[in-house]
Formats: C-alpha cells, structure tokens, sequence
C-alpha cells in the first residue's frame, strides 16, 4: 500500500472517529461562563417524552326538577305542596344530560367529533379511549400546541346568533356550511376574521336579519334625532362572544366575526389559532353531550429500562453482523464495521439537527437504514473488486426504489408516527449513499488499487 | 445471457435459481406452506377463542393518581403496588410538571385496595394520605380500530404506488403475477405476524404497530428483490 493511500484511509477513518466521538460525546463550547454541549438534542415523540391526557366525563348533574300535572301542564313548584306520583304529578329531574341523549350513537358520533378536531387542529399523535358509559379520554404528546388542542377539544362548539333583548334564536349550526379564517389589512393592523360561509336556508335567514338587526334615525317632534339599534348576539356555547348590527344587508350568506387587530406578528399568530380553533370547532360540529373536563400530565410511556432490552438486542445483532464482516473480509471488513459505526452516528447527528422527532416508527425507520446500510456495505465488500462502482450503485438502487417511495409517502402522513418513519428512512437513504461515497467506497477503491498492483506485480514476477 | 452476464446484472446463482424446479417440487417450501397455514389457523382460532393479550396500557385499568408528599423512588413504589395488588398487572409514572405526583395504573383496584394501597404508602413515607388525596380514573381498553386508523390512508397509498411501480417495471413476469404476489405476500405477512402474537401471547402494546411497518418495510424490499432476480432470469431465458 502506497504512503498517500495509507494517509488517505488513516484521514478518513480519523474523519469517522471524529464523526463518531461527535455523535456520542457532543461538541462543548464555553457559552455565559458554562461548558455547554452544542449539538441539539433528539427530538422525541409523545412516548419517550411525555403526554397530557384529557378526561371527559360524562356531566350528571342534576338542574332541579320540572313538574307536570296529571293533563301533563307544567306546574310552578309551591312550598308546602308534596310533588309525588301519589298527588298526580309527573317529576322529571333536569339533567345536563338527558337520559334518553345517553346513547351509545351519541357516544360514538361525540367520539368522532373529537377525532376530527384532533386531525384538523393538527394533533401529531393521540391516544382516545371511549368506555362504555360514554367518558372519553384523550392523550396527547406535550408540547407548544397541547394547551391549544386541549382547549378547543373540550367545546361543545353550538353556535347562536340570538336577539340580544328577547334571546330568541334566529340561526345555529344548522345554519353554517363551513367557517375559515381571513385577513385584512387595515390602518391599525392587520384584522383578523372567523368568516362563516352559511347554507342556502341560512344564507336566507342573514339576509332578513340584517335587514331588522340594524341602526335607525328617529327624530322627535322638537326636531332633535337619535339613533338606535336593533343588536344581535353571537354565542358560542352558550356565552355571548359580541353583539353587534348590520349596516348592510346581507346578501350573499358569509358573515365576518372579528377575531382581533394584530399590529405585530405575535399577536397576528395568536388571533389567527383563535380563529382557526373557532372554526374547527364549528366545521366539526356539536357535541351531542356535555362533558365535565379535566387534564392531568403524565410522564413518558417509554422509560429507559423499557427500552434498554430491545436496544440491547440491536446492538447484538450489530455486533454478529460486524464480526461475521471481520471473520469474512478480514481487515476490509473490520474497517467496514467501523465505517458502518460511523454511518449510525452520521445518521444520528442528522436527525439530531434536521429536528426528525422520533417516535417508535421512527426508530424502526433507523433499523431500516442500518439494516440497508449494512446490506450496501456487504455488497460493495463483495464486489467493488469486481464490477464498477456506477453498475453496483444501479445494482443496488433498483430494488429499493418502492423502500423510496415508502419513506417519501409516509413523510407526508398527517400522524406523526408514519411521518417520522418517513423522515428518518429518507435520511437514512439519502446519507447512506452520500456517507459511503465519501467514506466506505473511496477507501475500499484504494485497498482494490493496491491489490490489483500486487496482482500485477506477482503476474510480472512470474 | 453472457453479455447480461458480462454486464454484471447477472450472476450465475440467479441463473441456477431460475432453472430450479417449480415451487411445489421444492420439499422444503411443501413443509413451509403447511407450517405458515397452521400457524394461521392456530392463530385465527387463538384470537376467537381468547383475543389478543393487551398489555394493560391498552386494556381496562385504573388510574390512581396521588401526591406523596415526599420524595419518593419508583422501584419503591412499585414494590408497594406489587404488595397490594397480587398478581395483578401494575405501572407506574410521574407526573412531568408536578413533583412528587405519581400515577399508579392497575388492571383493577377494589376499594380494599385502595385502602392497603394508603396505608402502606403513609407507612413508607411517614406521610397521611386519605381517599380524598387520590384521584381514580377508570379508563376502558383502546380500540385498535382507532390507532390503526391513522395508519390505513398512507399504507393503502403506498401499496398503490408500489404495486403501480412494480407492474410498470415487472410486466414482463406477468400482471396478474406481481398483482398476486404483492398483494398476498404483504396480507399474509401481516396475517401471520397478528397469528403469532395471538399464538405466543405477545402483549399488544405500542411496538406492535412499529414492528408490522418494519415487517411490511422488509417484506416489500424482499418482493422487489425477487422481481429483479426473476426479471433476470426472464431475460435470460429469452
């Protein structure tokens, strides 16, 4: 072996420790008068690091109760008069929740509900559990959005535009064909609007409302005049969000209901995720039932001893396959092994700074690549001398073009689970190549080089 | 066929492989076919007789959640829960954001248990819980439907994809061939994976899901794999 192939293949190696050493040990910097390692950390899903879980109850409460006499009128409750089926009346207990609402269609459609609001309010990963009575849990991973998603779980999601004196209903949900967010640039900011696009009968409805719900000029005999309006509310389960009057009529069924005015774009985001919420909220629809939530955090799934046994095992399985590379390939294989080490930790640092969050299918994902990553090492071992790098690359490619099509599809998965296979696979393909173009090849190229001299030289010799 | 040979796509095991004979000559895939079918039927029969072992994360359990006033190790805690509730399936976690806070959950707990459960921690720990202190949460088991769920739209994309991709590249061995093939190979490896944890009583628990992608992940290099060394031989015996 020639003195700049030794020093090609020492430099190299040298490149993987350091790659190596980069991944497990970290690199330290003197930051505010603390040596801090500043390689990031793992981004990590909701089962190494942490959930919170939303409890719904079903609410039992009881609201008094109503009386009915025997021709079944309501009766205005006395004291001193005894309510009883004996006297002839009929005492119906006004519960949050009607009995005849606690049915198991309306524990599945209420279920169903929070499931569509998981997806649309972009919920990564979730858990939703529904036991027999109809409470419903929901976990989700901890993170920025887990108070948001929690919040606009919990609503009901009725919507009321009522008169604002005699609380008469004129539209509900009904009436809504869908709600999205808009914006309009304005002197004082940006504003931002939940618009609510009505149906056909509800585009009606709008249209006669806003032409009573409005400002009127009355001027009094002594000539002065003033104005007065007729308002309306929106409720939003129940609590008046505005109130407010038409000062045109409504024509073509989308009302814009004023989220905020956003002069900076913290404020913009915030008005923007309320609005949003809002309308998921109302795209969703109600649910049938009123439940009691409550929230408590809990700590990972995945602990370090549940993971030390599989990690363990992989690390075996490593192991024979490097030494099964040694006792095969000799000194090739052995610098092949610790190549392939040094692809683990490439890989990782990879992950660690492109910010992949890994959950179980996300280390399934880097099973996957170690395991192609191996099978491509092998190859190469077994036939670099033999074939030309360009047919053994097309060689190897060509069956993994559908693992290819797996990671891009599942990258673009909305569960986050698929998505982190997807990612990690992609990386994992795309460094393997690059890595062992840089590393694996160049040096196994070099001892090829050399073996063909000596072969030449044995051939001249003879 | 030298010249595929020469080219180095070909070498001659593809070629011996080729000219073997048909699969149900081959004693050897005979026994195979016979051991995937009984596992099969076992694990078919397994799973309605008796269902699938949900690990208790998955499955009915009760959640107690307690603050202990103290500082406290898991393994103690998991040592009075083992205690109180013999024999039965138990695991324990903190809270993140609140010190001292655990959540013991339990595939079941009487109030007798409860009750032990209290008086063992206050004796550990020098402490007075009560019953009021803990909160109980009775969760029901998971739909597997509901997780499974998420997973159906991307997966049933995906298998278009590649079975579109396989038919393009692989015509040459026959449409309904490759269609056959892929289709059976990744339900039946599904199939037999479900069978032998239904069989061996593995807990359904969350590397269930991850080790049928990394099955199906596996399963579709393989098929792909054959398809080129089948395509080969194609080419090698025109």
């Amino acid at each position: 072996m020639k003195t700049y192939q030794k020093i090609t293949i020492i430099t190299l190696i040298l490149i993987v420790a350091l790659i190596i050493a980069i991944n497990f040990g970290g690199i330290y910097k003197l930051k505010e008068y603390k040596v801090i390692n500043v390689v990031p950390k793992y981004s990590l899903g909701m089962e190494f690091k942490g959930s919170r879980i939303l409890n719904l109850e079903i609410d039992d409460t009881v609201n008094g109760n109503t009386v009915y006499d025997s021709q079944g009128n309501v009766v205005e409750q006395q004291n001193g008069i005894d309510y009883t089926a004996e006297n002839g009346y009929n005492v119906i207990q006004n519960k949050v929740n009607p009995d005849d609402k606690l049915t198991d269609a309306n524990y599945k459609l209420a279920k169903q509900i929070l499931i569509n609001r998981l997806n649309k309010l972009g919920a990564e990963q979730y858990i939703i559990r529904k036991d027999n009575s109809g409470n419903i849990s929901v976990e989700i991973p901890e993170n920025n959005s887990t108070s948001y998603i929690l919040s606009y779980l919990s609503q009901t999601g009725k919507f009321e535009m009522v008169d604002k004196e005699s609380s008469e209903v004129l539209m509900d949900n009904s009436d809504i064909q869908n709600a999205t967010v808009v914006y309009a640039s304005e002197t004082t900011g940006t504003k931002v609007y939940m618009q609510i696009q009505f149906n056909k009968e509800g585009t009606k409805k709008l249209e006669e409302i806003s032409k009573i719900y409005i400002a009127t000029t009355e001027t009094a005999e002594d000539g002065t005049t003033s104005e007065t309006t007729k308002n309306v509310s929106m409720n939003f389960d129940g609590e008046t969000y505005m109130s407010t009057y038409f000062g045109e009529t409504m024509t073509n069924g989308v009302l814009n209901i004023p989220i905020g005015t956003a002069s900076d774009s913290t404020k913009m985001q915030e008005y923007i995720e309320k609005a949003n919420g809002l309308a998921i909220v109302l795209n969703t629809g109600i649910i049938p039932l009123v439940y009691n939530a409550s929230s408590e955090n809990v700590s990972k799934v995945i602990t370090q001893d549940l993971l030390n046994i599989p990690m363990y095992v992989s690390i075996g399985i490593l192991a024979v396959g490097f030494i099964y590379l040694i006792i095969k390939f000799k000194f090739r294989g052995l610098l092949s092994s610790i190549l392939s080490a040094g692809f683990i930790a490439a890989l990782l640092i990879v992950l660690k700074y492109t910010k992949v969050i890994i959950t179980l299918e996300g280390m399934i994902g880097i099973i996957v690549s170690v395991i192609i990553n191996y099978l491509f090492v092998y190859m190469l071992l077994s036939n670099v001398y033999k074939e030309s790098i360009k047919k053994l690359l097309i060689k190897f490619t060509i069956p993994l073009i559908p693992i290819f099509a797996i990671s891009v599809i599942f990258t673009f998965a909305t569960a986050l689970n698929l998505s982190s296979l997807g990612m990690v696979m992609f990386w994992g393909l795309s460094i393997m190549y690059i890595y062992n173009m840089i590393f694996t090849y160049p040096i196994l190229n070099s001892m090829k080089k050399d073996k063909v001299e000596r072969t030449d030289k044995k051939d001249a010799k003879k | 066929m030298l010249k595929n040979k020469k080219q180095g796509l070909i070498n001659d095991d593809i070629v011996e492989d080729y000219k073997a004979s048909p699969i149900l000559k081959n004693k050897k895939i005979i026994v195979l076919i016979i051991l995937i079918i009984a596992i099969l039927i076992a694990g078919t029969i397994m799973i309605i007789v008796k269902g699938l072992n949900y690990d208790l994360m998955y499955s009915k359990n009760t959640k107690i959640q307690a603050y202990i006033k103290s500082d406290f190790e898991i393994k103690d805690i998991k040592k009075i829960v083992n205690e109180t509730f013999i024999g039965k399936r138990s695991y324990i976690q903190n809270i993140n954001i609140v010190e001292n806070m655990l959540i013991i959950t339990v595939e079941q707990a009487s109030d007798d248990e409860i009750n032990t459960l209290i008086q063992k921690i206050n004796e550990k720990y020098n402490i007075e819980l009560t019953n009021d202190d803990l909160v109980i949460n009775k969760d029901t088991n998971i739909n597997m439907i509901d997780i499974i769920n998420q997973y159906i739209a991307p997966i049933v994309i995906t298998i278009a994809i590649i079975l579109a991709y396989l038919l393009i590249r692989f015509k040459k061995i026959g449409l309904f061939k490759i269609l056959l093939y892929t289709i059976a190979s990744v339900v039946l490896s599904q199939c037999l994976y479900i069978s032998i944890i239904a069989i061996s009583r593995i807990p359904v628990n969350f590397m269930t899901i991850p080790v049928a992608l990394l099955i199906f992940i596996i399963n579709i290099y393989i098929l792909a794999l054959i398809f080129e060394r089948k395509l080969a031989g194609e080419k090698v015996k025109k």
